[in-house]
């Protein structure tokens, strides 16, 4: 009986190691061509020859990109946003998701309030009053602009005071016995208790900060003042040549389509939140140990 | 929300035309229309106190210019929006708000120009949405045709009439003059000026057949005379290994799924056989052309026999493996790579092909070399080239609440009179370190010499026999030298010798124009209700029935059923608005 | 009463920045024109919906979003929860990390990029697929351009492009099981399939339905971005989205009171999901979603 649950254990073992491997093989594939690319000379580039190996290999790119201040500067912009915008979010998430995650019992119109939220996440004005509002604050051309509109994101206020419910009520009613209010409970029990939902949610935040480019385009007045994604949007896009008439503009692009160079940017657009994950992945693990209260 | 990624895609171009409408290359001294000397200070005799008393809005300011020169004294500021690209590159020290344009507007002109926001340009559209929807309209601003027809209805930008008629340089004036004042026409609105062309007047667009030589050679072909010596050139390409390689990796002719493109369109193609469609994939549909019959009554181009027959022989290009097999899911980029990888020898195009996507190939690839030859016809009618670029696709507009309706005018004059006036490089390109720099895109206004490129590749190939450069001006100079340091060795200059040489695009492009062989859309109007309406739909279905056609998936005849379809659908009511807008040449 | 005053900070917020610009809903009535403004462009009524609803395929449109976005819902739920699974199944620490950050990687391409590599790697002539599909024996596929497959191609990479994101999710709730129950069930007698079965599995439920309703309010957004740069003529019918097809058809030339029409019917059908999976929810599992 031992032998055979072992057996079938390691098979199972080198099966799931395997298919993990080949999944993340799949998935880091196209970041493997960009890493490529942005190290290949621009002639085996057009040439179609570089797939998973640089060809020619060379730093210019990166070398290039090092001196580009519009790259450095909208990387400081994301970096702020990101500190700014993530710290309110949290507030906010953690603020809206506590009382939330009560029981109607304790909190009159707790469903309206939840309806009241939710109702934000199918409906949405579109640009242009989303525009007009963020313009009457003369949020325009500000960090704030990239910051406020989106300070409350509803879908991880649903997730937090899911994880909040999950918590054994018994810790807070203890609190409460011993005099404490619901900020107390709040702060001393309820955020120690949640911190692998809270790194995950900290997570989220980061990334859709760290990834919003429409906000930026539009409310920025300036290109100098676009956060780092809406930096490499604009030089993602694909040059079609369909209506081209001037041959003065070709010059251009071909200095536009200096795909080794696009590729170096989108490439270091990423390494500053794969740093951030592995980060908040081990306070995932350390959250659990804090977590661990006996019911 | 939809709109946002979808503007976001919108254009990729828009981005390009908006900052490089400028220049279709500068300057001529051949035509003899030298502009107003408005680089003597002198004439910026202040005429102050004699108009004060009125409205701003009806007049200048009291001390401004009077005419196309002067300056205002003490300096006005006039507001402007811009779109800009982020990955494009400026000289040192130049922004698009302070730039040599801006400060020599400010000391020749005494007008301050203000950039309200600049925007990446791909989404200049939506910034200039929000920007009309909250009341801040800048004093003038670029926008495309169907903004231009909005703000008109809308009743918020000002009759230029006036201010064109009193205040535009004998330069700017005769910019804009020339086939049939068609673009002033398309900017006139009841009889009113209420926009000034950013673009059009070019035949730019016009194909010609660019084949590898070295492949020719190979396959022992001489360049074609006719349409049948073309598609025997591409099937050779395809199974006589042009490349010498010992593998069946070649394809005859590049096509992408745009189908009508200045690279790999099939524009030229069609033109061989006297059709004429126009409607790319990725357009807006409402671009179409019109051929008029002989009872004066306009039809569509597109649904001609001539078309068939020009498909039938596509369809059989495909079956025989000359084109790329996978062309209806590529784009224009993708079916470049095939050609600079050496896959495909032979493409139709317009002038910017040798400067991208086969540029660098002559450097990088060694053996390549692409000739230029201009259309052929399938019989012993003349060819004619089509073009598309005849009208407008942008106006610059002043706001009707601008105090300075006339300032733009200023601008455009000195802009109009340092590129093509008088030439002077600094506002055109500036080299630093080594470098190569455009400045001619960072003016707030812009404006052209229609047919000025091929003008210059004649002065430039006749300053060539000749030995005397002294007729060429700097910038024809600077091609002059360009062509010559090509032909002294340096392979980097190859494109340009494609461009400007004897023989080359613009020599070719050129005689299209000197020969009559441009082919027109007779309707010279805006699109009509219905194309506005019916035209991507009809687009799509007319897509799907070529590139179904060409892959064989459908046979040849299904292309009477469509044409049956697209009266059915919306085409007659488009054949009827057409012939009843009296917009028909 | 401390309760309803943490609740304020969220609520003002959301009442300015997300109630405010729903006035703008009125578009969709109107011919909208942006110098004219909101209030002052002219009124249409129903017109913009009508006019979605004649364009000619709008049906076979609607018919392709819903089931590109329901294969995707479904592809988007198990992957990552299998992931989840067989990851939590991982001993070697440093292992678990090093996949569960790869894996998520695909998340922050955009589909520009992610596009152009599967035009290569699923191209019938050179792609490394279809090579791999001729050596097993069987015909090459043109995935890109052939009707049949283009939508499955669409949920393939679309999961595969997000599926790590997704895992986060699940391992974080995996990871907040109380190790208690695990210890019990070892008590039991019980294995890891066992224990998998009954602790973990009923543990992360709850996560699971409310991810899925959520992504219920999904059913008519297929995917602008990725069916937009892989798309084609050829495989319209069944690759076009109700975004993409409206895009085409009207929204190149900036007609907003079309886009917010579009919108406002998603969002409609969306409320309408997300309720009757909240009611159904609550009703027969005595669970509220939120």
């Amino acid at each position: 009986m031992v032998q055979h649950y072992s057996w079938s254990r390691k098979l199972f073992v080198v099966f799931n190691y395997t298919f993990l491997a080949v999944l993340s093989l799949i998935s880091i594939l196209p970041l493997i061509n960009v890493f490529s690319v942005s190290l290949s000379s621009a002639a085996a580039i057009e040439a179609g020859k570089v797939t998973l190996w640089p060809v020619d290999f060379s730093w210019k790119a990166y070398e290039f990109v090092a001196k580009k201040r519009e790259f450095l500067v909208s990387m400081g912009i994301s970096a702020e946003r990101v500190l700014l915008g993530v710290s309110i979010n949290m507030l906010l998430t953690v603020l809206t998701a506590y009382p939330l995650s009560k029981e109607a019992a304790n909190l009159k119109f707790r469903t309206g309030y939840a309806w009241f939220f939710v109702f934000t996440m199918l409906f949405a004005g579109g640009l242009i009053p989303t525009y007009m509002i963020v313009r009457n604050f003369h949020l325009l051309d500000s960090i704030w602009a990239l910051v406020l509109p989106g300070a409350l994101p509803v879908f991880n206020v649903i997730l937090m005071l899911n994880f909040f419910r999950g918590l054994p009520k018994e810790l807070s009613e203890s609190a409460f016995i011993d005099g404490a209010g619901h900020w107390q409970t709040l702060w001393r029990i309820i955020i120690p208790l949640s911190m692998p939902s809270i790194a995950t949610v900290t997570l989220f935040a980061v990334v859709s900060h760290w990834n919003e480019w429409f906000n930026g385009l539009i409310y920025m007045n300036d290109p100098i003042h676009y956060p780092l994604a809406s930096y490499l949007q604009t030089i993602v896009v694909r040059m079609d040549m369909s209506s081209i008439s001037d041959p003065a503009m070709l010059l251009l692009l071909s200095k536009l389509n200096d795909r080794s160079v696009r590729a170096a940017q989108i490439f270091l657009g990423m390494v500053p939140v794969l740093c951030v994950y592995p980060f908040l992945q081990r306070y995932f693990m350390s959250g659990m140990t804090l977590g661990s209260v006996k019911e | 929300m939809v709109l946002k990624k979808a503007n976001a895609k919108r254009s990729a171009m828009l981005s390009l035309l908006l900052i490089m409408t400028t220049v279709t290359a500068c300057s001529n001294s051949n035509n003899g229309n030298n502009g107003s000397k408005s680089d003597t200070p002198s004439a910026s005799t202040s005429e102050s106190g004699d108009n004060k008393n009125e409205s701003p809005p009806a007049s200048p300011a009291a001390s401004g210019p009077s005419g196309p020169e002067g300056k205002y004294d003490p300096p006005i500021e006039v507001t402007t929006v811009r779109a800009v690209s982020a990955a494009a590159e400026l000289a040192p020290g130049e922004t698009f708000d302070e730039n040599i344009w801006t400060k020599t507007f400010e000391s020749d002109l005494g007008i301050k120009v203000k950039n309200l926001w600049k925007v990446n340009a791909e989404q200049y559209q939506n910034k200039i949405a929000v920007t009309m929807a909250s009341g801040d309209m800048p004093d003038f601003m670029n926008v495309d045709a169907q903004q231009f027809q909005i703000l008109v209805e809308a009743g918020t930008i000002a009759d230029l009439t006036d201010v064109y008629a009193k205040y535009a340089s004998d330069l700017t004036k005769s910019s804009f003059e020339g086939s049939n004042d068609l673009r002033l026409k398309a900017a006139t609105v009841n009889g009113k000026l209420m926009g000034i062309p950013a673009d059009g007047g070019e035949s730019a667009d016009t194909h010609l057949i660019y084949i590898r030589k070295d492949w020719l050679a190979n396959v022992g072909l001489q360049p074609p005379k006719t349409m049948d010596d073309v598609i025997k050139i591409a099937l050779a390409f395809t199974k006589n290994d042009p490349d010498k390689n010992g593998k069946n990796d070649t394809y005859g002719l590049s096509l992408d799924y745009n189908l009508f493109n200045g690279w790999s369109g099939l524009d030229g193609f069609f033109n061989g056989y006297h059709a004429y469609p126009f409607n790319p994939t990725k357009g807006t549909g409402t671009n179409l052309n019109f051929i008029k019959g002989s009872d004066g009554k306009v039809q569509w181009a597109d649904v001609q026999p001539e078309v068939k027959t020009a498909l039938g022989k596509l369809a059989d290009l495909f079956k025989q493996g000359a084109l790329y097999p996978e062309f209806s899911v590529i784009d224009g980029i993708k079916s470049g790579e095939l050609a600079t990888s050496g896959k495909v020898g032979m493409t139709f195009g317009s002038f910017f092909v040798p400067t991208w996507p086969i540029n660098n190939m002559y450097k990088d690839v060694p053996g390549s070399d692409w000739g230029i030859y201009p259309l052929v016809s399938s019989d012993d009618q003349p060819v004619l080239a089509q073009s598309t670029t005849g009208l407008p696709s942008h106006y610059f507009v002043v706001s009707k609440k601008s105090e300075h309706p006339e300032a733009p005018f200023l601008l455009l004059n000195t802009y109009m009179e340092k590129l093509y006036g008088h030439f002077d490089k600094n506002y055109h390109t500036v080299t630093v370190d080594g470098k190569d720099y455009g400045e001619f895109g960072l003016a707030p206004i812009n404006g052209g010499l229609p047919g000025n490129n091929p003008r210059a590749a004649v002065a430039i190939q006749a300053a060539k026999k000749s030995g005397d450069t002294s007729a060429l001006n700097d910038e024809q100079k600077s091609y002059f030298d360009q062509v010559a340091k090509f032909e002294a060795g340096d392979a980097t200059m190859w494109a340009a010798n494609k461009l400007w040489s004897e023989g080359g695009v613009f020599s070719l492009q050129g005689q299209y124009i000197d020969n009559h062989q441009v082919f027109t859309s007779a309707y010279v109007g805006n699109p009509t209700p219905t194309m506005v309406a019916k035209g991507p739909s009809l687009r799509d279905e007319e897509v799907k029935m070529m590139t179904s056609i060409i892959m064989g998936s459908k046979p040849l005849d299904s292309f009477d059923e469509w044409a049956a379809n697209w009266l059915a659908s919306g085409g007659q009511d488009i054949l009827n608005e057409v012939n009843a807008s009296g917009m028909v040449q | 009463m401390p309760l309803h005053l943490m609740l304020v900070p969220g609520i003002i917020v959301v009442l300015l920045f997300s109630y405010g610009p729903m006035v703008g809903v009125v578009i969709a009535f109107e011919n909208f024109i942006p110098v004219k403004g909101m209030f002052r462009s002219e009124w249409v009524g129903l017109e913009h919906f009508k006019y979605i609803y004649h364009l000619s395929e709008t049906r076979e449109v609607l018919r392709n979003t819903v089931f590109i976005a329901l294969m995707k819902m479904i592809g988007g739920l198990v992957a990552p929860l299998v992931t989840a699974l067989l990851l939590n199944e991982v001993m070697k620490k440093y292992y678990k990390r090093a996949i569960q950050t790869i894996i998520y990687m695909p998340h922050f391409m955009s589909w520009v990029i992610m596009a152009g590599i599967l035009l290569d790697v699923l191209s019938p002539t050179s792609g490394i697929v279809n090579q791999f599909i001729a050596w097993l024996g069987f015909d090459k596929v043109f995935f890109l351009g052939n009707d049949k497959w283009f939508p499955y191609v669409l949920v393939v990479t679309d999961v595969l492009k997000e599926f790590g994101f997704g895992t986060v999710v699940y391992l974080a709730a995996i990871t907040a099981v109380n190790p208690s129950l695990y210890e019990a069930a070892v008590l039991d007698g019980a294995n890891r399939w066992k224990q998998t079965l009954h602790v973990t599995i009923p543990a992360i439920i709850p996560i699971t339905i409310l991810l899925t309703t959520l992504a219920l309010g999904n059913v008519l957004n297929a995917g602008f971005d990725q069916v937009f740069n892989l798309y084609n003529p050829s495989v319209y019918s069944t690759g076009d989205i109700l975004d993409t097809y409206v895009y085409r058809i009207g929204l190149a030339s900036a007609q907003y009171g079309v886009a917010t029409a579009v919108g406002l019917f998603k969002s409609a059908i969306s409320l309408v999901l997300i309720s009757l999976s909240y009611f159904l929810a609550y009703r027969f599992a005595n669970y509220r979603i939120f």
